[in-house]
């Protein structure tokens, strides 16, 4: 059973590591932001813009369950079988 | 609620979510960028409780050099910054929920292309984390699934659900 004492001292904890979790994502976030400014060039980004209004057909805003379920069950049977065949991988190399 | 019991109602709620996820034409846009935000929630719990886990297991990497706790760690960083890259780019490519920050961001469509690669690439890499954290599940659902459905006890035991890093395929 918890004590009082060791919830005390377990919260503050899990607060700052929270934190620092959040903090490890902003890192990744700002170098993405950084890396994806350096890579695409201001007249790329003015086309590629331009590419993404065309491309909003590509994603569906109203939900099809019938074929989404096919697709979630193919989704299911590929990670699945990563972890299946992962698993057979790696207690031979590990 | 025990803390096995928690966390893999917790880890059950992420796997789904994240498969969920990968179907936009299931949920629609709408509910997908909602999703994709709210996962960001369970994802921090899930990283807070399993510390000591995360702890050790670079301690054994460092320290003792072990090829499955450096694997292990290797993996589970690269998770990590791809499932950060997966929501903050779904942020910056969102055309119903943040529309305004992905437009003053600009180069949607390049975000939309990191978004399709990091979550193309995080079902793989689910799949390994599953993988390597195979005893654990099984394990987990013997005890809080199998068991109370069927009475049977535990072919394994209860001390078979350690946080051990090493307790994995």
């Amino acid at each position: 059973m918890t004590s009082g004492g060791d919830a005390r001292r377990t919260l503050p904890n899990l607060g700052t590591r929270a934190l620092l979790m959040l903090l490890a994502a902003a890192v990744v976030s700002a170098l993405a932001l950084v890396v994806i400014d350096i890579v695409t060039s201001p007249q790329a980004a003015t086309a590629v813009t331009a590419q993404a209004e065309s491309g909003e057909a590509e994603r569906p805003r109203e939900p099809h369950v019938r074929d989404g379920l096919g697709e979630l069950v193919l989704q299911v049977l590929l990670v699945g079988w990563i972890a299946f065949a992962g698993r057979k991988v790696l207690k031979i190399r590990l | 609620m025990g803390r096995t019991r928690f966390l893999l109602i917790l880890d059950s709620l992420l796997f789904v979510g994240t498969l969920v996820l990968q179907v936009v034409r299931l949920t629609g846009l709408t509910l997908h960028e909602w999703i994709g935000i709210a996962i960001a929630l369970p994802l921090l719990l899930h990283l807070v409780l399993q510390w000591q886990w995360i702890t050790a297991t670079w301690r054994r990497a460092m320290a003792e050099k072990r090829r499955r706790s450096q694997f292990n760690f290797l993996l589970n960083t690269l998770l990590f910054v791809v499932m950060t890259l997966a929501i903050f780019s779904g942020i910056l490519a969102s055309e119903v929920v943040t529309p305004d920050l992905a437009l003053a961001a600009g180069r949607t469509a390049v975000w939309s292309d990191v978004h399709s690669a990091a979550t193309n690439t995080l079902v793989a890499l689910v799949g390994l984390h599953v993988a390597l954290n195979w005893r654990w599940i099984v394990n987990a659902i013997r005890l809080h699934v199998v068991r109370p459905l069927t009475g049977r006890a535990l072919v394994s035991g209860p001390a078979a659900l350690t946080t051990d890093p090493e307790d994995g395929a």
